[in-house]
């Protein structure tokens, strides 16, 4: 398995929440559902841009740099899930997407990572890399729906205070 | 309708999107599959190599590796000449082998095909079993070219021979000659 496995992963996650948006268009941002395909078309960019120097680059700088496309790609899945969550207050909704979405993608995304790290002998300690995937996506995306609807963690935090 | 109303419906705009994303996906797994061939690829001494035979001497030319040998052979008007040996084909691991044509000049229409009467490369294995032969022969200024022999099982370390046997036709003038290439394909 080669490191850019982890960019086309990225990818295909991408192009799946840009389906997933375009069928729930009426409960996310109408741009969101092409934001997301030229995020896949990055992807694919970088890919192309591996290929060809995939002498030049080491096989380290490569996995990094593909497993952080696959970071922001799941952090954008997390991102979703909290906005339906926080800001549009869907909880069945957030539910459905933390079920049906969230969790499968995060576990996929374990598994390969798992798979590659014991394949290629990480010399990451193996629970480091998975925890720390799952950890990152978490924060990157509650950062992601932070950024992108500052109001409505706004709201939240000033129900609470009531 | 206008064409932005079409647009912005809900179906239209899915399809579009799913079309795109197939396309994005597509090329994506092209991209990682060349990459996975590209990383495969590494350099490994070949398994059949060519070698000197009993006959090799004074005819024949190995190439870098052992991957190519040019041979060159007399011929004689109406006389056919046997090298028994002319080269030899080592083995280092059971694969399977074929001879194939793949040319042969002057060319057909040529006046100096004429001259020749038949070139045939027998491959023999080591016990001087016949496993294929590929035979030229003319008629009037045309060849008549063979295609493959078809391939056959070599074992490991085995050592087997390919035969030539020319012969020019009888009044040939002298100083005329013939280049044929043949491939030993290996699976």
């Amino acid at each position: 398995m080669l490191p850019e496995f982890f960019a086309l992963l990225g990818i295909d996650v991408f192009l799946t929440l840009s389906l997933l948006s375009c069928l729930l268009d009426d409960r996310v941002p109408k741009a969101l559902p092409y934001i997301y395909q030229i995020a896949a078309l990055v992807g694919y960019g970088h890919l192309l841009i591996s290929k060809e120097f995939f002498v030049i680059f080491g096989e380290y700088m490569r996995f990094w740099y593909c497993f952080i496309y696959l970071l922001v790609a799941l952090s954008n899945v997390v991102a979703v899930n909290v906005y339906f969550a926080v800001a549009r207050g869907q909880w069945s909704l957030a539910k459905v997407w933390s079920g049906a979405v969230t969790f499968p993608t995060v576990v996929i995304s374990m598994f390969f990572v798992s798979n590659y790290a014991f394949v290629q002998e990480a010399t990451l300690p193996l629970l480091t890399l998975q925890v720390g995937l799952v950890v990152s996506a978490l924060i990157m995306g509650v950062s992601i729906c932070l950024l992108l609807s500052p109001e409505a963690m706004r709201n939240v935090f000033r129900r609470e205070r009531r | 309708m206008k064409l932005r109303d079409v647009s912005s419906k809900k179906p239209v705009k899915f399809l579009a999107l799913l079309l795109t994303a197939m396309f994005i996906a597509t090329a994506s797994a092209a991209v990682y599959y060349a990459m996975l061939m590209q990383s495969k690829a590494t350099v490994a001494t070949a398994p059949v190599y060519f070698s000197t035979g009993n006959d090799s001497s004074g005819i024949l030319t190995l190439g870098t590796n052992d991957t190519y040998a040019s041979l060159s052979l007399s011929a004689y008007p109406n006389v056919t000449l046997y090298y028994d040996q002319a080269v030899n084909l080592t083995a280092t691991a059971a694969k399977q082998i074929q001879l194939r044509h793949v040319s042969i000049s002057p060319g057909d229409g040529d006046p100096s095909v004429s001259n020749f009467t038949s070139v045939v490369f027998t491959l023999m294995n080591a016990t001087g079993s016949v496993k294929g032969t590929l035979t030229y022969t003319t008629s009037g200024n045309q060849w008549t070219e063979p295609t493959t022999t078809g391939y056959v099982a070599i074992g490991a370390t085995e050592e087997w021979t390919i035969k030539v046997e020319i012969k020019a036709a009888a009044g040939a003038k002298t100083g005329v000659s013939t280049t044929i290439v043949i491939a030993v394909d290996v699976k």
